[in-house]
């Protein structure tokens, strides 16, 4: 068979469930937390005895609202819930709480940079169809070679948002930058931790291809359950080439759910589902309906004005003069952010964002790894960050010595930044008084090198500046003494 | 058979001994408890421990609460923690509550003494507990007879006189019913008025929790007892006032609507003639009685589609967690698709696979506009006509059952022979309405001489005033006929606590 | 609208998305008295419903969500695992749940 020369382009929707970040479960109150022993953190309601019923937890309908807000979506002004009936030994009740007509959030939209494939970087825009609420079901584990699978409820029952955007991407790269963003979005706005390692940021894929130009879609298949940023691109990467494949030698696409394999690198079908499963979604009858308050809705708007990344790039790039990618690093992490942005609150004039930025960057975050704590556990706190900027703005501590004294502060929390400078016997000699006298001293010792210098040799200006540091036990400030010397060199 | 208000009283007056009651009761179960087969589980050391316990309050001189040391039985629907609840089902045959229900958390809370557990038709789906999995009940009245359904065990216990009180719970009529088919008094609360949490759910926005007693009084403390906002069940609403049956409010001047609909030539001609005598009687005692033209329920004759469409539908999902995978009996099989098929097919009974083949079929794709939402919306067109008639109206009044107590096995061939037991029950289930049943008289001429029971029907969350018009025409009726059993067998004496 | 009656096939496929097994004879019998109750049924398409809302909640009260305070259960996993003897080192145990065949078993990743 010829290979036909048709150009296609992927047309790829994505689907991701998020666990929202609170303390107890969807319908229960069972802690939602990952990593317990199997089984562990269930109760009769989530584990689906005869006789319970669910009761919506406040706090992941408030965080389903901070979420459709952060997207652009439209928040509905009353919101319910509908069963989605299948069976599986993971669905406790055989059938999974979900929303079906009434989502929480509808429409929405994601700004984002991808590389362009050329060096370089474009914007795109993905629309999201919707957002909704729903429980997640348990886990399922297959021990090698045996005839049986372990079931473990922990996870049944833990709040999750399901975010599903149109098929807007056009290639795994477009995919990857997509999620990424999301990612980022939802962490900035608390909504989530997004770890796909835990499980609390998965995703599904949609794929098809259709030749360029045409606007009908072709035939969809989906890739469930996709857990790392590389899968999913590996994985779209994989069928893209074998539905390619598959029509560049005249067949047709069989509408297919599919499973990756990371090891093989290949898409294949799932056996998991017999035949398209029928949910007979019918509205959840032990649920009312829920009035989402408006004003609640306009406070949360309230509260994540100005703090979504694009925003905070943006001031800090143009109010606080950052470079770019030290913009970026910032605003990978949340956490990153927030510390920057309350250091420089409480930093004097003296010292600028950037610097702030550069300190946070290398020896703030190098001090959070190596003591494996987050930055908002650190004892080095914004504040005193900031007081130890102003040292170094003023002279009285040089930049390098800046790291040692961090590892110091961070062993002492409750002393102030300067007595530690002072403690490790590091503050800096920036009176000009006592440096003039240095040089002084050290012109009049190094009479012989002086006359030289004044005779041609300026490379003779640093071995002076050393022995002016040397005589000052290290401690002068460097560019204090340069100046110093270089007028009294005339 | 004293009323449970009555022991009640005793115990908390240091008259009466729990213990002493639990015993009478034990001993009376044990005495009839073959021939009538209302109890599915008796567990009588945990029995005389819960008697213990309240005994012992008493004589720390704590108040055990309103129904100190009365003997109550529990439909096995209704979860006790470590109590059997196998909802007349194969499928959960052997399972252990692991917790208890609302319900039975108050009832303990109350100084009630659990003393057994009754049977029902498998999953609450019937009208005469013949579809119990572990055989049918007796009526009291005429052991040949159907006790009603589905709380047929809780049913025919009041009526024996073998415990002053029982639960049971109500979808379709199934607590209203059987009281009135065993001459008891039977209650079904509003929808929403006591919590759904630990009961086995089979019609979701239909079912309910109600108690069985020997009067409206009884039935009026319990509900007190048991009534009133639960955070675990979300359709519970709040503010259930305390009945006001006690206070022995009079019939005069309450105006009483009687529909043409509940009083058809579908309902025998003994049944229709004890229920005018009761509206008389009402009458007599000062309720303005209004018999009604057909027309102004005119799609309540839907309701037994209405009612099976919608109960079915939730059912078919309620029940999807019965597979023995975490819970029950386990069919062995080769794979897991065998294991579903077979644990769910030979351990569910024939009217419940029939039901959840009837409610997944109307669920499913294709189906769902034609049946479940149309159903759905006939329900709003139903409810919306006792709505209107509540205009002009304090109660309705009417038969509970078409006919009184029919022989065991009469309606097991036709399904819909069956369904139509409810079909002056279903329509105030499906509105969700406050509804008594009370004994009305015996039916008379050839045969046996059987129960016949007067429904009637409040306002949503009018509930008090449905107990106290029902206490007060109780009070005005006199002592109602009973079975020969129901006396037989007298409380212990007063021992005093010791 | 479903004019035709209520196949033996109809039946079986029902029942499948219900897991429920069913004998042939069983099939047969399901099939004709749900056929039989859906007759008697029919009579709600005569209804004109179109402009009517289909009655979802009896109590039409908006809802009330709970606040987010975890309350452990006592001996969770004891009193779940109690429940069946299918349990093995903490975990429920199934018959084995085929996943994606991805071809002939191999150890070797790919290239």
């Amino acid at each position: 068979m010829t290979r036909t020369a048709i150009r296609r382009e992927p047309v790829i929707g994505l689907e991701v469930h998020v666990q929202l970040a609170t303390r107890s479960k969807m319908f229960c109150r069972c802690e939602a937390r990952f990593g317990a022993p199997p089984n562990s953190l269930i109760c009769p309601v989530c584990s689906g005895q005869p006789g319970t019923l669910p009761a919506l937890n406040a706090e992941a309908l408030r965080l389903g609202i901070l979420a459709g807000l952060a997207l652009g979506c439209r928040i509905a002004g009353r919101t319910k819930f509908d069963r989605k009936n299948y069976f599986y030994p993971d669905l406790p009740k055989g059938y999974q709480i979900s929303q079906y007509d009434q989502p929480l959030c509808s429409g929405g939209e994601l700004a984002f940079e991808a590389p362009d494939g050329r060096g370089g970087r474009q914007e795109h825009r993905v629309r999201l169809v919707r957002a909704h609420l729903e429980e997640d079901s348990g886990k399922i584990v297959h021990p090698e070679g045996l005839s049986f699978s372990l079931v473990d409820l922990n996870r049944a029952g833990v709040p999750l948002m399901e975010i599903v955007s149109q098929p807007d991407l056009r290639s795994p790269e477009e995919a990857a930058a997509y999620l990424q963003a999301l990612r980022r979005t939802l962490r900035f706005a608390g909504v989530s931790e997004c770890d796909m390692e835990k499980g609390s940021f998965r995703c599904d894929a949609n794929v098809s291809l259709r030749p360029v130009g045409q606007q009908a879609f072709g035939t969809r298949c989906e890739i469930k359950n996709l857990n790392s940023f590389r899968f999913v691109t590996q994985a779209l990467a994989a069928e893209i080439e074998r539905q390619t494949a598959i029509l560049d030698g005249g067949g047709r696409i069989v509408q297919s759910t599919l499973a990756f394999d990371p090891v093989r690198l290949r898409t294949a079908p799932t056996r998991t589902k017999e035949e398209a499963n029928d949910y007979r979604y019918f509205p959840e009858p032990d649920l009312p309906v829920f009035e989402i308050d408006p004003a609640l809705v306009e406070s949360l708007r309230g509260t994540l004005a100005g703090r979504d990344p694009a925003s905070r790039r943006r001031r800090y790039v143009t109010e606080l003069l950052l470079a770019p990618q030290h913009a970026d690093a910032l605003l990978e992490e949340p956490e990153r952010a927030d510390y920057f942005e309350a250091a420089v609150a409480a930093a004097d004039s003296t010292v600028p964002a950037a610097s702030v930025a550069s300190a946070l960057l290398t020896d703030v975050l190098r001090l959070a790894n190596d003591r494996r704590r987050g930055l908002p556990e650190l004892a080095t706190t914004p504040a005193r960050l900031a007081e130890l900027l102003a040292l170094v703005a003023g002279g009285a501590l040089s930049v390098q010595a800046m790291r040692n004294v961090i590892v110091e502060m961070e062993a002492r929390p409750s002393v102030p930044a300067r007595a530690v400078v002072e403690s490790m016997d590091l503050l800096q000699v920036s009176d000009t008084g006592e440096l003039e006298r240095v040089v002084a001293d050290v012109l009049r010792e190094q009479a012989d090198m002086v006359a030289r210098y004044r005779a041609g040799k300026t490379g003779l200006f640093h071995a002076l500046l050393g022995a002016v540091m040397k005589a000052s036990g290290g401690k002068a400030n460097p560019a204090t003494a340069r100046e110093i010397l270089a007028r009294a060199l005339g | 058979m004293s009323r449970a208000a009555d022991l009640a009283a005793g115990v908390r007056a240091g008259r009466l001994d729990p213990r002493a009651l639990a015993e009478d009761a034990l001993r009376r179960i044990a005495t009839h408890g073959e021939a009538l087969h209302a109890f599915l589980e008796v567990d009588a050391a945990a029995t005389r421990r819960r008697a213990d316990e309240v005994a012992a309050q008493v004589r720390a001189g704590k108040d055990p609460g309103a129904l100190a040391g009365v003997p109550v039985a529990i439909k096995d629907n209704i979860a006790l923690a470590g109590a059997s609840l196998s909802c007349g089902s194969r499928i959960l045959a052997g399972y252990r509550a692991p917790y208890s229900s609302h319900v039975v958390e108050r009832l303990l809370a109350a100084g009630a003494v659990p003393v057994g557990r009754t049977n029902m038709d498998e999953f609450a789906m019937g009208a005469s507990t013949e579809n119990s999995a572990f055989g049918p009940t007796r009526n009291p009245w005429d052991v040949a007879r159907v006790p009603g359904g589905s709380s047929g065990g809780s049913a025919a216990a009041v009526a024996a006189g073998l415990v002053p009180l029982a639960f049971g719970s109500e979808t379709g009529g199934s607590i209203r019913q059987p009281a009135a088919l065993c001459g008891v008094t039977g209650f079904k609360p509003t929808y929403g008025a006591v919590s759904r949490f630990g009961l086995v759910a089979f019609g979701s926005s239909l079912d309910v929790i109600g108690p069985l007693a020997a009067d409206a009084a009884d039935a009026a403390l319990a509900h007190d007892v048991i009534a009133g906002r639960d955070p675990r069940d979300s359709t519970t609403y709040p503010g259930a006032r305390p009945s006001a049956a006690r206070a022995g409010r009079s019939l005069a001047g309450l105006r009483v609507g009687v529909p043409g609909e509940f009083m058809d030539e579908s309902v025998d001609a003994q049944v229709r003639a004890r229920v005018d005598e009761a509206l008389e009687l009402l009458a007599a005692q000062g309720a303005r009685i209004t018999r009604l033209p057909l027309g102004r329920l005119p799609h309540m004759d839907l309701s037994i589609p209405v009612y099976y469409i919608v109960s079915s539908s939730e059912a078919s999902s309620n029940l999807a967690r019965f597979d023995g995978i975490r819970y029950g009996p386990r069919s062995p099989a080769p794979d897991l698709l065998e294991t579903y098929l077979r644990t769910r097919g030979t351990l569910f009974g024939a009217e419940v696979r029939r039901r959840i083949l009837l409610g997944t079929f109307a669920l499913s794709a294709g189906y769902l506009d034609a049946w479940y939402k149309k159903a759905l919306a006939v329900r709003r067109l139903i409810l919306d006509e006792f709505i209107a008639l509540f205009g002009d109206f304090d109660l309705l009044a009417g038969p509970t059952s078409p006919f009184p107590a029919f022989a065991l096995g009469a309606r097991t061939d036709d399904p819909y022979a069956m369904y139509l037991c409810d079909i002056l029950t279903a329509p105030v289930c499906l509105a969700g309405l406050p509804s008594i049943s009370v004994p009305c008289g015996l039916t008379r001429g050839a045969g046996t001489a059987l129960p016949v029971g007067l429904q009637l029907v409040g306002r949503p969350a009018d509930d008090h005033r449905v107990l106290a018009a029902a206490a007060a025409f109780e009070a005005a009726r006199g002592e109602p006929e009973r079975c020969a059993l129901f006396g037989a067998g007298t409380p212990a004496a007063a021992s005093g606590a010791r | 609208m479903p004019e035709q009656p209520i196949s033996a096939d109809d039946v079986l496929a029902i029942a499948k998305l219900a897991r429920l097994g069913l004998t042939d004879a069983e099939q047969r019998a399901a099939a004709g008295q749900l056929a039989g109750i859906l007759a008697h049924f029919r009579t709600l398409q005569g209804v004109d419903t179109l402009r009517v809302e289909p009655l979802l909640h009896t109590l039409e009260r908006p809802g009330e969500p709970a606040a987010d305070v975890v309350v452990p259960c006592a001996e969770a996993r004891e009193r779940l695992l109690s429940l069946t003897p299918h349990a093995r080192e903490g975990f429920l145990v199934v018959p084995r749940v085929l996943e994606a065949d991805f071809g002939p078993a191999s150890a070797e990743p790919a290239g």
